[in-house]
């Protein structure tokens, strides 16, 4: 609790008399006087939460070997600050000042040490500047400071994290800070006003945690709503403008260079040639990046995480682009791949077509398991910062690096997009404008391929005069009249791909898509060839990482528009969508929500999400039938829904009337099952004739027991008196049930005596006995029980 | 004592400097454009959050205020100078506890003092409590003082977005009497005047009416009732005072015109005339002289024959400046005042045109007439002991109050005719 202030003593100023001049100004600036703040529990909450980001920086470091220095010195110096909170400390001020310039000058030595990635170097720099600015707090506007530079390091630890374990940090100090902004509230409050309190008792007293925490809690649960909205409202807008680029530039000392040009793949060690009979299926790294794809390779990849890719925008990762098709064999070109150099990065690659003024696209690469030295970049690569100082590039684009991809590193390419509208490649030159085109690599065709596959293409091409039309309309066919199916059935082996494909088992999975789209492209004189790479990913809303898998490897296709260059098209079904870059995000991702729902859905695996969509459709089904049945029974169409809605709108209603029952007996009441038995009660009421009063219970007893003494043959004549009538019964035989309720009923209807609840239990039990009885004489006497014999209640007495 | 219930109908307003949310809000955008153009997703959620905090703070002090009940306890008139004790009672009709709630009280716009503001701080009011807190007022002036609304205010929990409740003011006003201010000489004469050059009444001393006391004689005064053995006694001309020979009594007229709004403030020459006022209200209270008061405000002159707090009240009621010329007052003064009655007119600045006298002397009632001077304002001194002078010529005598200077033992510049 923070003390009174009013009284409180100015700080006390060491600074010596006289201070002339610039320095002097200076130096009284810094020995300006401060409210001190005395509330230990915020400078408690303020170390707390600063400790928090400070640990939540470092983690995302890798807990740098100043770490615990960092840690403790801000721990001493928080409570330096405390101690010294009503002196000047002008000096010590002069020194910290000293000393955040030798920080300074350490950062940017850092900097110039590694220029490629200046996040370590500047969180560094966050970190030194927050332990010398702990030694210097005596003010809440200092804590306030203090609190601000937390939030910084906080948010710098969530650049620098890439995993959902983050949140924690950030949820902690969130919830630190939220009790440290009630604290500075109720500290500043306290100064500025007299405080009331309430003359409680000492027991009734309740220290801040159990008083406040609840109103804290309510506050953190508002806080977590609305950021969840705002969360969910936010617009993702596709921008990634960093200038200097992620690498780990560090590794490049030390991976081997095992590599000049030719692919190596870590799953397929020595496979590589063609033909090879025996080549053996790896899941943990996709067939389609060696040097010779297998198209009758049959297996399921692995969904563990590959890469986490930050993206300026939604993309395909393109790994190997293939020309050699010889019918179940895609193949590498031949030609050497180009060595491309540079001392530093980045290395820029030779553009042939590209346009340097198109769009940048910026991707980084967070590499999670061990991958073939195939660079993954979005189409065109320009600049890539890849820790190596040499890269090779083959005629397609292709990039290799001179190593395997390794676990942990990291590296930036940055693409360029050339969106072109629809409307402006539909008016692109027709084929026959270029007829060397036939000619070239990326045209032939094996003689394997059988005519119907030509036919077919040019069938489905033929209303198209526009290479870009013709593309689109094989793709759109292949998507819509073939099945995706993975993996697929064995093709015979001797089979052509892209015939078996199209006329014999019409599914397949991405090969047999993108094969047949490039082999009808050829067949139409359209220069395609085969491309191998990943699919987007799955976007994490909460680190912003596309998170891509071994399962999402992919094969599509690229062909050549005359007059524009390569373009993408992806025919299988399951695609994302167009690859080509420079296409923008899906509409529903362009917001958080969207984002945030498609990573939800993400989260289930898929065999759920198709028992799911299984179920749903059998659902329909059923209700169809049911209908069905219900319309043959002559009910109309909305009577027949109505009465089908009805069944699920019971469930509810038993669900309720089931947990009310639990409620009742067990004596265990939540608040939504005491509002269920408060409606319950009041329905009854309703419907429920009024309580009787005990007087009222009685008289009702009595006629009941008439009833049955009549129903027994001790009919009472109108003349008759209740006492004659049970003389006459009492007749020969005791009946202390039926005196028990004459008595009761004679003292309430004539002696104008109130009955009380016991005198109805008793003539109730009275009743129950009676019954019982008469009903034990039905069962054990053949005769129907009346009166003896000879007597007749008309005459008794 | 009036109590007041402050209508709890709440109307929140936004209070205080927002430069803690203003840095939140900016601290979110800024998140949000690090993680655009980073594509940092836990950047969009801290953002996001930071939004939620605000919310958060936003909606915390209204929850706070909302439906809670303050009372004011408005205390009985006191005289100037003493200290009114308002009573403030803050009642939670709802169904969880508050906490730190701020109560603030402001002075009336129209009392002087320091500090403006009383702020109390309920650190927690349980649910279906109610705090009594007394807040005291310095009764620095007198006056009606319409009293502010008080108000609640909160930030609780986070400290952000400081809500007020303003509530309505209490119609209960603030009475401040005015304090009695002891005149040597100034007092009210239980004899009828005796008109100039006219033979004294004839009133038999030592007649039947009740004696009350000795007490310095006023220039004036009958000099039948002058008490011979206290004068040698006291060396100052003494004479005696009965109960029930008032005749038609005093009248004591307060001009409160354009001419007397020299100064505001306790110690004007206003205040210090009202004051002056109050001294025969009170003597006149005790001696049983019917009074009649005589004041301007609203631009109607208001007539009073109260006594006692009555008086007071009236005298708490005046408000300079009034609209009437002094001419316009004093015609009117002297029509609705008895005919003979011993009438004191108090004015606040210097008379600059005896004439304005004239409604007054033609009643041939005895007039003692004050000025009361601004202390610190010597031209208006010089221009009273012109007036004097003009007064003298005309054959009227008056006096001029001057706080500094010693009471004078005698009446001898209270002005006859």
């Amino acid at each position: 609790m923070s003390r009174a202030v009013s009284g409180r003593p100015a700080p006390r100023s060491s600074l010596p008399a006289a201070r002339r001049g610039c320095l002097g100004g200076w130096i009284a600036l810094l020995a300006r006087p401060k409210r001190p703040e005395d509330s230990i529990p915020v400078r408690v909450g303020v170390g707390l939460s600063v400790g928090i980001a400070i640990v939540a920086a470092l983690h995302q470091m890798e807990w740098p070997g100043f770490g615990w220095i960092v840690l403790l010195l801000t721990a001493a110096g928080s409570f330096f600050s405390w101690f010294r909170r009503s002196h000047s400390n002008w000096l010590l001020k002069v020194v910290l000042s000293i000393l955040m310039l030798v920080v300074l000058l350490n950062f940017l030595a850092g900097l110039a040490a590694n220029p490629y990635d200046p996040r370590l170097p500047l969180a560094e720099l966050l970190l030194w500047l927050q332990t010398l600015h702990s030694f210097d707090l005596p003010a809440r506007k200092d804590l306030k400071y203090s609190m601000l530079v937390g939030i910084i390091l906080v948010s710098f630890g969530a650049v620098l994290s890439s995993g959902l374990g983050y949140g924690i940090y950030l949820a902690s100090f969130l919830v630190a800070g939220l009790v440290v902004m009630h604290l500075f509230y109720r500290s500043q409050a306290s100064e500025e006003a007299r405080i009331v309190r309430l003359p409680t008792p000492e027991s009734s007293r309740s220290r801040f945690p159990a008083r406040e925490a609840g109103m804290l809690a309510r506050a953190v649960g508002t806080m977590v709503l609305a950021g969840l909205v705002a969360f969910a409202l936010m617009p993702r807008y596709e921008s990634l403008r960093l200038r200097s680029l992620p690498v780990s530039w560090e590794m490049r000392l030390t991976l081997p260079r095992i590599a000049r040009g030719e692919v190596l793949n870590p799953s397929y060690p020595g496979q590589m040639s063609r033909g090879q009979p025996n080549l053996v299926f790896s899941p943990d790294n996709y067939s389609g990046f060696n040097p010779i794809v297998d198209l009758n390779l049959r297996g399921t990849l692995s969904d563990e995480l590959v890469m986490q890719v930050r993206s300026s925008r939604w993309s395909y990762y393109r790994g190997l682009a293939f020309l050699e098709y010889d019918g179940r064999y895609w193949t590498l070109s031949e030609e050497e791949p180009e060595r491309v150099t540079s001392r530093t990065p980045p290395i820029t690659l030779p553009l042939r077509q590209a346009d340097r003024r198109a769009e940048r696209l910026v991707q980084v690469f967070y590499i999670q398991r061990e991958l073939p030295n195939v660079l993954f970049a979005p189409f065109e690569p320009y600049q890539v910062f890849f820790p190596s100082e040499e890269l090779y590039v083959d005629q397609a684009l292709g990039m290799r690096a001179p190593f395997p991809l390794e676990e942990g590193m990291i590296y930036s390419v940055i693409g360029l997009a050339r969106p072109l509208s629809a409307e402006r490649l539909k008016r692109l030159p027709p084929l026959e404008n270029f007829p060397r085109l036939a000619r070239s690599a990326s045209t032939r065709l094996p003689d394997r391929v059988p005519r119907r596959v030509r036919d077919l293409a040019q069938s489905l091409t033929q209303n198209h005069p526009s290479p870009y039309e013709k593309a689109l309309a094989l793709t759109l066919h292949l998507q819509n009249r073939y099945a995706y199916q993975s993996p697929p059935p064995p093709y015979p082996a001797d089979a052509e791909v892209s015939d078996h494909f199209l006329f014999e088992a019409r599914s397949g999975h991405c090969e047999q898509f993108a094969t047949a789209l490039v082999v009808m492209a050829r067949s139409l004189g359209l220069p395609a060839r085969y491309v191998t790479g990943y699919l987007p990913g799955d976007y994490n809303p909460f680190t912003g990482f596309y998170e891509v898998r071994g399962s999402q490897a992919h094969a599509w296709a690229e062909i050549y528009l005359p007059g524009h260059g390569w373009m993408s098209f992806d025919p299988t079904p399951t695609g994302n969508g167009d690859p080509t870059p420079g296409q923008r995000v899906h509409p529903r991702q362009r917001w958080m929500l969207g984002a945030l729902l498609d990573y939800l859905r993400s989260l289930i695996p898929e065999s759920r999400r198709a028992a799911a969509r299984q179920g749903l459709a059998q659902a329909r089904t059923w209700l169809g039938d049911l209908l069905g049945i219900l319309k043959n029974a002559g009910l109309p169409s909305s009577a027949a829904l109505a009465l089908l809605l009805l069944v699920p709108l019971q469930i509810p209603l038993w669900l309720g009337l089931l947990a009310l029952w639990r409620a009742r007996r067990s004596g265990r009441w939540s608040p939504w099952t005491r509002s269920l038995d408060r409606v319950a009660r009041a329905l009854t009421e309703l419907v429920h004739e009024p309580a009787r009063s005990p007087r009222e219970q009685i008289l009702h007893l009595y006629h009941q027991m008439e009833r049955l003494l009549r129903r027994a043959g001790w009919e009472r004549r109108p003349p008759t008196t209740a006492r004659e009538h049970a003389r006459a019964i009492r007749t020969g035989q005791d009946w202390p049930e039926v005196d028990a309720i004459l008595e009761a009923f004679e003292k309430s209807r004539y002696g104008g005596i109130e009955p009380t609840e016991q005198d109805c239990d008793r003539s109730r039990e009275a009743l129950r006995l009676l019954r019982e009885r008469l009903r034990g004489t039905a069962s054990g006497s053949s005769r129907r029980p009346g009166p003896p014999e000879g007597t007749s209640p008309d005459h008794a007495d | 004592m009036d109590r007041t219930r402050v209508h709890p109908k709440p109307r929140f307003r936004l209070a205080g400097s927002h430069v803690e949310e203003a840095v939140l809000l900016a601290l979110a955008g800024f998140l949000f454009l690090v993680a655009t153009n980073t594509q940092t997703g836990w950047l969009y959620v801290a953002s996001a959050l930071l939004v939620g905090v605000l919310v958060a703070g936003f909606l915390g002090p209204r929850a706070t205020l909302r439906r809670l009940e303050i009372h004011q306890r408005v205390p009985a008139p006191v005289s100037q100078g003493d200290m009114l004790h308002l009573g403030l009672e803050v009642f939670n009709p709802g169904p969880s506890d508050r906490t730190l709630v701020l109560v603030e009280q402001a002075l009336p716009d129209s009392l002087p003092g320091q500090p403006r503001h009383s702020r109390f701080l309920i650190e927690r009011l349980p649910a279906g409590a109610t705090v009594r807190i007394e807040c005291p007022i310095p009764a620095s002036l007198r006056g009606y003082h319409r009293l502010p609304s008080p108000r609640l205010s909160s930030a609780t929990p986070l400290g952000l977005f400081p809500f007020q409740r303003s509530l309505p003011a209490g119609k209960a006003p603030l009475i401040v009497y005015p304090r009695p201010l002891e005149l040597a000489g100034l007092a009210p004469s239980s004899r009828r005047a005796r008109p100039a050059n006219q033979e004294r009444t004839s009133n038999r001393v030592g007649s039947s009416e009740d004696f009350l006391g000795i007490r310095p004689y006023f220039a004036g005064e009958d000099t039948r009732f002058i008490h011979w053995p206290a004068t040698a006694r006291t060396g100052q001309v003494m004479i005696r005072e009965f109960r029930g020979r008032a005749g038609q009594g005093m009248a004591v007229l307060v001009e409160t015109g354009q001419e007397a709004l020299a100064e505001d403030g306790p110690d004007s020459a206003l205040e210090t005339a009202i004051s002056a006022a109050a001294t025969l209200v009170e003597k006149a209270r005790r001696q049983g002289i019917p009074l009649t008061l005589v004041s301007e405000w609203d631009g109607q002159v208001r007539l009073s024959k109260a006594s006692g707090e009555g008086a007071l009240d009236f005298l708490a009621r005046i408000q300079a400046p009034g609209r009437l010329s002094r001419a316009e007052f004093l015609e009117e003064a002297a029509r609705r005042t008895p005919a003979d009655a011993h009438l004191f007119l108090l004015l606040p600045s210097p008379l600059a045109d005896t004439r304005d006298l004239a409604p007054l002397l033609e009643r041939r009632s005895l007039l003692t007439l004050v000025m009361f001077p601004d202390p610190a304002n010597p031209a208006a001194l010089e221009a009273c002991r012109q007036s004097i002078q003009a007064l003298d010529a005309a054959g009227v005598q008056a006096r001029i109050h001057q706080p500094d200077s010693a009471p004078h033992p005698n009446f001898r510049e209270g002005a006859t005719r």
